[in-house]
């Protein structure tokens, strides 16, 4: 029997993902004719929209915080995640975080009315700036980190970054408070999520069928020719209206022009040809409170792991909840309460961390694909990565109200890293980084994948990442 | 395929139809619009009818006139200041779906994915946040194969799968053209739209494909208003762009042939010929529901968290009361009071001893003294949870923001809503827990809000009557509710009836259907004009139909403005 490259439990995390992805080459032992080319760097941000703790209990209590430190830490709550996804050892914990709550500080949280703490850490995190809360809509006008790397780090690739929300609909929210948006592009505008994993497919893949069939190619071509229809329509339409119109217009017309582009890049491997997935349909619970997000953000991670593999993109955020998530809890953690609501009056650490844990299983998911993905340098793909995983909130001081052990706070927050790419040294387990700023975090990720620049006002990374 | 907000037939409701008071207001109207340069006009004058009509008493006439001969004066000032701001607008996933099946008859589904709506406030259409994405672009294209691939409808001619067919391909494409991009496509356009087939192999493909092109097309993802040309400032729509206005607000979808006939002949040019139409897509089941589709909006019940099945049921309760109240021509306010209800068996259920069966038929009265109305409905009752309980201050805002165009402030500086205040216990009853509302910087709004949600505490979150907290079973429910300065009620019956009396209804209704109308949940200096001139020309027994042609009705309504 022919030897395997890849571990047993490698191959069989690989051949998990949810849908007929074609063999990898690794498993076929074509690694070493690869060994010599240079491997694509790739970052990954992703969201979880609630906080880490609860407004019942003590910061000291919180389970989503390990009590011990090192590469030997316990995982505690939501972390456990990690150890049942078999990377714990390949991602870093830091804890101890904040996001001042001042508009003078780098990338300070905005100050403002009652309703001001949601929405207030994520511009902080993902772009290091401060957010306006200009009408309960976060802006920066500044890119967010997957924008900003792929424009500067990485080259022309069908997607600059992927950018994915497993949560597609508010439920209750209105889009008018900006809770979905995760991404924005080197103008500052927000650039819309997939939420729909087989319009994701669709986007990447087209029909997965292969390129060299005829009428595959005979629906690029159709394809093609409906969509520069479709622009000069629209470059036509922007000379007879106003000025804000003129630039909605100009947008669509950049979508149109974005998606010429990808599907003008035609593949000339066999990584296309893939079966889509069914569609998810939304509200899909008993309440019309939940839509399957787990489902959701498997599939989403397969298709990503898969677009990085076809090298489609080399930058995603991924969204797995809205910021100040109405997500319903009673799939992702056994109660009826809302994400939100749980964090606020619930008072179950177990719950809790049941929610924490949606989300670091998801991040670990993505982590162990990548893990188990070959790399076209003989590596794997972790090795050539950065991915991050970020939240809400913390559990600590509300500034606003000046109470602790809150969760409307941006103290104790922490984060998750993991990628190897030049020493970025996610074997130190639990680190305390008290003081040091989410976006730090993010910084340290771009970092280690050849970014030079700063993130927003933020300039330096988490020296103890750093080699 | 099955659309939201879909007819239903029914039986009789507890409404009173009141066709009279509509023919009474419909005359007022139609007297105003022809009396140009009348002092105290309506709408400030301005009107654009060139020919005489009947006195003030007559019933205005529902088919159109000629169009006019005269070119029409430039408005008022005061119909200027209540002219619309004509953005462009994308169409709803609920709007592009129904246009797309009228003119094309063809199905679309999952167009909710691509034109991502989400939650309104209260109206789906508002436009903020609905930015274009790779999502809208690679969806449309999705969509467009999908719909190309079905049959076509019955057209003038038959579209050949096995040969081409120039004339009939161009039929076929013009006509679908017109109704998609809600005007005549120019012949350049037309040929361009041909072009696109020409290596096809049969009429049927080269149809095809010129259908996927106009369902990407801007106009038909868009809504926009430009005039005659290209300019900034106030100026007149076109025939067709008011139809599109008038359809879009009246059916929720593009204007039919019909109607661009109408709007190219002339017909809409004028406010009396905007009525003449609106009349007949009035008597329309697309705009009953539409009337459905917007009530759903309004009080939020149109994504309800029930069970798929009680939802259904829950839903079809209030739309058979809604959608007698439209038939009819019931004063709006009736849907406060009604004293039966249309109900299934589940509904029946769920309701229990507050109501009987009145005869053998769907209807049942109400037995419980403190239920009436669509604000006694489970639909409308789900509004206003925190956690899995009421919540007396969210259920204030809801009534206070949706029916009386209140507007209650953020919590204060250093207020968290979401805190439970100190010393109270999972034990505690809920009036205790919301005593802590009544002093320091919270008591200003809550003494608004929280009395009226209050009143309406005996029916939990599912609508279902109860005297006591589910949680905390010693803790009696009273249902007593306060309407600030000093009214006093209980339950939705009450609540109910208070409102229906209350002048900023009207008033608010017309606000709300500015909004919708605009697709602005913030409205500007002209919307608010043009609402406010249209609740105060409402009588207080005003119907569905008369708060839609107040606003139609208006010379603002022919003319669109440009930043």
């Amino acid at each position: 029997m022919k030897r395997l490259p890849l571990s047993r439990r490698t191959l069989i995390k690989a051949a998990g993902l949810a849908f007929g992805l074609p063999p990898l080459e690794a498993m076929l032992g074509a690694t070493s004719a690869r060994a010599a080319t240079p491997a694509p760097k790739r970052l990954v941000t992703l969201w979880g929209g609630v906080s880490i703790g609860c407004d019942q209990s003590t910061v000291a209590a919180n389970v989503n915080i390990p009590a011990t430190v090192g590469p030997n830490y316990t995982p505690t709550g939501g972390l456990k995640e990690l150890t049942l996804q078999g990377v714990q050892k390949d991602v870093a914990v830091l804890s101890g975080l904040s996001i001042p709550y001042d508009t003078t500080s780098p990338a300070g949280r905005f100050v403002t009315d009652g309703d001001g703490f949601h929405g207030s850490t994520m511009l902080p995190s993902l772009a290091g700036v401060k957010g306006t809360n200009s009408g309960n809509y976060n802006t920066s006008g500044k890119p967010s980190a997957d924008q900003l790397f792929a424009s500067t780090v990485t080259t022309a690739t069908k997607f600059k970054s992927l950018v994915m929300s497993a949560q597609p609909q508010g439920y209750g929210m209105p889009l008018d408070a900006g809770r979905h948006f995760c991404s924005w592009n080197l103008q500052g505008q927000n650039v819309a999520a997939f939420s729909q994993p087989q319009t994701l497919f669709t986007a990447l893949f087209g029909t997965g069928a292969a390129t060299t069939d005829p009428a595959a190619e005979a629906l690029r071509t159709r394809r093609k020719s409906i969509l520069d229809y479709a622009a000069g329509q629209t470059s036509r339409l922007m000379s007879k209206v106003g000025t804000s119109d003129q630039k909605l217009l100009q947008q669509h017309l950049d979508e149109i022009r974005s998606l010429e582009q990808r599907i003008a890049m035609i593949d000339t491997s066999a990584c296309a040809q893939i079966s889509p997935p069914a569609a998810v349909p939304t509200s899909a619970d008993s309440k019309g409170q939940e839509s399957n997000e787990e489902l959701r953000a498997s599939l989403m991670t397969d298709l990503l792991v898969h677009a990085f593999k076809c090298d489609y993109s080399r930058a995603a955020s991924f969204m797995l909840t809205w910021m100040q998530c109405f997500m319903g809890g009673q799939r992702v953690a056994g109660d009826g309460l809302d994400l939100h609501q749980m964090g606020h009056n619930l008072g179950d650490w177990t719950r809790i961390g049941a929610v924490v844990g949606f989300h670091v299983r998801h991040f670990a998911r993505l982590v162990s694909a990548l893990k188990a993905t070959p790399d076209v340098d003989g590596k794997t793909m972790l090795d050539n990565s950065a991915v991050v995983l970020l939240f809400d909130a913390g559990h600590g001081l509300d500034h606003f109200t000046g109470k602790q052990n809150q969760t409307h706070s941006s103290d104790n927050m922490i984060a998750l890293i993991a990628g190897k790419s030049n020493g970025l040294r996610t074997d130190k387990g639990h680190v305390v980084a008290t003081g040091r700023h989410p976006g730090q975090v993010t910084l340290s990720a771009m970092r280690s994948l050849g970014f030079t620049g700063a993130l927003g006002e933020l300039t330096s990374p988490v020296a103890e990442l750093m080699v | 395929m099955s659309l939201p907000g879909q007819v239903i037939p029914l039986t009789g409701m507890a409404v009173t139809p009141r066709r009279s008071g509509f023919r009474r207001l419909l005359a007022a109207t139609t007297f105003a619009f022809l009396s140009a340069g009348c002092d105290g006009e309506i709408f400030g004058g301005g009107t654009t009818s060139t020919t005489p009509g009947p006195g003030p008493s007559a019933p205005p006439s529902v088919t159109g006139g000629p169009g006019p001969t005269t070119t029409p004066p430039q408005p008022q000032p005061e119909v200027l200041a209540q002219v619309l701001t004509s953005g462009i607008r994308r169409l709803t996933a609920a709007e592009f779906t129904l246009s797309v099946r009228n003119a094309a008859g063809v199905t679309l589904t999952g167009a909710d994915q691509v034109l991502i709506d989400g939650v309104g406030n209260p109206f789906e259409n508002a436009s903020a946040n609905k930015a274009p994405s790779a999502t809208l672009v690679a969806g449309l294209l999705d969509l467009a194969e999908t719909a190309a691939a079905q049959p076509p409808p019955a057209l003038s001619c038959t579209l050949s799968t096995t040969a081409r067919d120039p004339a009939c391909e161009r039929t076929s494409i013009s006509a679908v053209a017109r109704r998609l991009l809600r005007r005549t496509a120019t012949a350049a356009e037309v040929q361009e739209l041909l072009a696109l087939g020409s290596n096809a192999r049969s009429a049927r493909e080269a149809y095809g494909l010129a259908l996927e092109a106009l369902l990407v097309h801007p106009e038909t993802v868009y809504r926009l208003e430009v005039g005659a040309g290209a300019v900034a400032g106030d100026f007149a729509l076109t025939g067709e762009e008011v139809a599109s206005r008038l359809s879009f607000l009246f059916t929720g979808a593009g204007p039919s042939d019909a109607l661009l006939d109408a709007a190219e002949r002339g017909e809409l040019a004028t406010s009396d010929g905007v009525l003449a139409q609106a009349r007949v897509l009035l008597a329309s089941a697309e705009a009953q529901n539409q009337a459905l589709r917007y009530h759903a909006q309004l009080l939020s019940y149109g994504h309800l968290p029930f069970e798929a099945s009680l939802a259904a049921s829950a839903r079809r309760e209030t739309d058979a009361l809604v959608l007698s109240a439209v038939k009819d021509q019931a004063p709006l306010r009736s849907l406060l009071t009604a004293s039966t209800t249309v109900l299934d068996p589940a509904m029946a259920t769920l309701y229990g001893a507050d109501v009987a069966a009145d005869g053998s038929g769907p209807t049942y009265r109400y037995r419980n003294p403190l239920r009436a109305g669509i604000l006694g409905h489970a639909s409308v009752l789900s509004n206003g949870k925190k956690g899995d309980d009421t919540s007396p201050t969210q259920r204030g805002i809801f009534v206070l923001k949706r029916l009386l165009c209140e507007e209650i402030g953020a919590p204060p500086p250093g207020v968290d809503p979401d805190k439970v205040p100190a010393g109270i216990t999972a034990q505690s009853c809920k009036t205790e827990r919301y005593r802590a509302h009544a002093s320091g910087s919270c008591a200003g709004c809550h003494a608004r809000v929280d009395g009226i949600g209050f009143g309406l505490e005996n029916f939990d979150t599912s609508g279902r009557y109860r005297t006591a907290e589910a949680a905390n079973p010693a803790c009696t429910i009273t249902g007593d509710g306060t309407i600030p300065p000093g009214t006093t009620f209980r339950g939705p019956k009450g609540l109910g009836a208070f409102i229906a009396e209350d002048p900023r209804y009207g008033a608010c209704m017309a606000t709300q259907l500015v909004r919708f109308a605009t697709g602005r949940a913030a409205l500007d200096e002209n919307d608010r004009l043009l609402a406010s001139n249209v609740g105060h020309h409402l009588s207080k027994d005003f119907t569905w139909n008369e708060l839609l042609l107040g606003l139609v009705a208006s010379p603002a309504f022919l003319r669109g403005h440009t930043p």
